[in-house]
């Protein structure tokens, strides 16, 4: 396996939309996985986390950087099917380095 | 995470967080309640509540009611099938994490999982498991899948909840809360703490779901003058027989869908309500043991058993689990433990189901006699060893500094049929064997009261030469804002930025976690300086996991990192 490795979070529904788009373009990808803690403890109602969906992680290889910017570009119109909070998180595995996409622009982290 | 109570479903624990309470009250009725709210005999603390002023009153039920909600999460994770799978959840890897690591070549992935993925092998440089270990890893995953499919939110009434088998402990956690409070404290008590929560908390669906739900379905009789009350007799009971999933794969027979092996709370629960669509019953004419009965009886007709046989069921299916295990290992041992506390529970249960879903019933004959393994925690560490009575679990020193600390030790407890006996073996589970399960589950992905409590274990993985490969995304904990948790549980309307000292009012700045300040270097160089010189400031950086206040000020020139100007 030879190319740049990308770690993809976001909600199911919407992880399945990406790597559906993953698959078309001929881009290798994992199965994705549940990320969120499926192990957390039970809080008293002192502590008020809200409720949010499920995360999963899925892994994309791509040929080069150019494809990956370019795939990571066209999330945003695939999240237009999305809730307007969607979010997809995607770390380059080799550097760390995390982009939040969202419907209305791409976001570098660290 | 920023927490005062939770209960670690991977070692039955309690943990207690004072810390951030005590910046809000007197120190001495915080660890008062804490204290005498836990203990089997409740008529002390009934007596020590009664002569607090108004305002130290509510602040003491809501500390005391916090202990008792999570004391009813240990009840329920130990008697109902789907609380006890969660458990199973850990100890399964737990039991048999020895032989795991015996089996792995001096390198170990984390989560375990890895292994089952050769695109993830490959990236990592990991060789192909051993058959023992991808067949636990396919367990992992398949148990991972079920608890996040029950977890996943639905929309009741234009709110979002979650309805599985979590949400139907919590929602019992926070009624059986409610009903401690009203019996021990009174009714006035249990409406002042439901209004000091404020109105977010107050609707807060991650605990009242299971009230919007009864009512869609016309099960919530309501009782409006002179004061206002719904009666949830029926509901506790739909809760209850929905826990008692078939989590040894047992078939059904007589479910709609055909052969589904498992059928989670999530579904149980939807097929239930579903099923008592049109019953109708008026407040206070429906006993407890009726409504136990009813919903046996449509268990039955669903399922072919009742709630109670499928509970009998799932213990038997335990019992044989038990019997493979080597009860040499700690692990066992504990698991043995807790199955014979399970037992005792059933047994209690079935001679009077009324015990423990009878709100006064439970909150007088139950709740006292409920005795988990308490951890008293402090993520700022504690220098010294802990008081005479209390067995440090997470401890650490630093012999060049003469300096010694401990951050979570075990509280003695009282004596009860409802309690773990095998106390070696629970300490050497709460030390390592818990804290590995967590690392094979989800990494270091966990809401951790103590950062060190995977730390530590990690550092006894590397004594014994083992390297540790971390997957990226599990490799710390994903934490979240905390500030607005610290306003609600400290009361408080302002605090002092850490690094300036400068008073912040509610609304500005912000509360970081102590992951955030160690995974950017610049971060925890500023705040270790600040903490001493050299060695020092380093030393009690790693004691100290507690949150740092900053100010929005000292937050942008952190973001600008430009902190090591800022004269520290």
């Amino acid at each position: 396996m030879e190319g740049l490795a990308f770690d993809f979070e976001a909600e199911r529904t919407v992880l399945e939309a990406i790597l559906e788009k993953a698959r078309q373009e001929s881009i290798e990808c994992d199965e994705p996985v549940p990320s969120s803690s499926t192990s957390k403890p039970l809080h008293s109602p002192l502590s008020g986390a809200e409720i949010k969906e499920g995360l999963e992680i899925a892994i994309l290889v791509f040929k080069s950087g150019t494809a990956a910017t370019a795939f990571i570009a066209a999330i945003r119109g695939l999240l237009k099917r999305f809730d307007q909070n969607a979010v997809v998180r995607v770390t380059d595995r080799a550097s760390r380095k995390e982009t939040l996409v969202h419907k209305s622009g791409v976001e570098n982290k660290r | 995470m920023l927490a005062v109570a939770t209960l670690d479903p991977s070692t039955l624990c309690l943990w207690l967080n004072p810390t951030p309470l005590t910046d809000a009250t007197n120190v001495e009725q915080c660890f008062a309640s804490l204290d005498l709210s836990r203990r089997a005999d409740l008529s002390e603390y009934q007596s020590y509540y009664s002569g607090l002023p108004s305002k130290a009153q509510d602040f003491s039920a809501g500390i005391a009611s916090a202990v008792w909600h999570e004391k009813r999460h240990f009840l329920d994770l130990i008697l109902t099938n789907y609380g006890a799978y969660r458990v199973r959840q850990f100890f399964m890897v737990a039991v048999n994490s020895m032989a795991i690591l015996k089996t792995l070549d001096k390198r170990i992935a984390f989560p375990l999982w890895v292994y089952t993925s050769s695109m993830r092998r490959t990236l990592a440089g990991l060789p192909e498991p051993p058959q023992p270990i991808a067949t636990m890893c396919r367990e992992i995953l398949y148990r991972q899948a079920l608890f996040s499919n029950e977890n996943r939110p639905i929309t009741i009434q234009n709110f979002k909840c979650e309805i599985g088998g979590d949400a139907q402990l919590e929602a019992l956690g926070y009624i059986f809360q409610l009903g401690s409070l009203q019996y021990w404290l009174g009714p006035d008590a249990a409406v002042r703490w439901q209004k000091s929560l404020g109105d977010d908390q107050h609707a807060n669906t991650r605990y009242r779901w299971a009230e919007l739900i009864a009512d869609a379905y016309d099960l919530l009789p309501t009782h409006t003058a002179p004061v206002e009350f719904v009666d949830l007799t029926l509901l506790v009971s739909v809760l209850y027989a929905s826990l008692m999933m078939r989590a040894w794969g047992q078939s059904y027979t007589h479910d709609r869908a055909g052969a589904i092996n498992i059928l989670p709370p999530f579904a149980r629960i939807r097929m239930l309500l579903d099923e008592l669509k049109g019953f109708r019953y008026g407040i206070a004419s429906l006993s407890v043991g009726e409504a136990w009965e009813l919903v046996n009886s449509r268990c039955k007709k669903l399922w072919g058993k009742t709630a109670t046989e499928e509970l009998e069921a799932d213990y038997l299916h335990e019992e044989k689990w038990v019997a493979k295990l080597d009860t040499a290992e700690h692990g066992a041992r504990a698991f043995r433990d807790f199955h014979e506390v399970r037992g005792t529970l059933i047994d209690a249960f079935k001679q009077s189901p009324e015990m423990f879903l009878d709100l006064n019933r439970w909150s007088e004959s139950v709740l006292p006699k409920l005795q988990p393994n308490i951890i008293m925690a402090n993520p700022g560490g504690v220098d010294g060893t802990p008081p005479d009575g209390m067995e440090p679990v997470l401890k650490d020193d630093a012999p060049e500094q003469s300096a010694h600390w401990w951050w979570a030790a075990m509280l003695g407890k009282d004596d009860s049929p409802y309690c773990f006996r095998s106390k070696d073996a629970w300490l050497f589970v709460i030390q390592y064997l818990g804290p590995l399960a967590k690392l094979m589950l989800c990494g270091r992905r966990h809401e951790l009261m103590i950062g060190p409590e995977l730390l530590l274990m990690e550092r006894e993985l590397k004594r014994l030469k083992f390297t540790i490969y971390f997957e990226p995304a599990f490799e710390y904990p994903s934490e979240q804002d905390d500030t607005e948790d610290f306003y609600r549980l400290t009361t408080r309307s302002q605090f002092t930025c850490d690094f300036c000292r400068v008073e912040i009012q509610r609304g500005q700045g912000k509360l970081i976690g102590p992951w955030t300040i160690r995974r950017n270097i610049k971060l925890a160089h500023a705040c270790a300086s600040g903490l001493g010189e050299g060695d020092l400031g380093w030393i009690r950086l790693w004691k100290d996991w507690s949150h740092w206040h900053f100010c929005d000020r000292c937050l942008d020139l952190v973001k600008e990192k430009q902190l090591l100007e800022f004269g520290l």
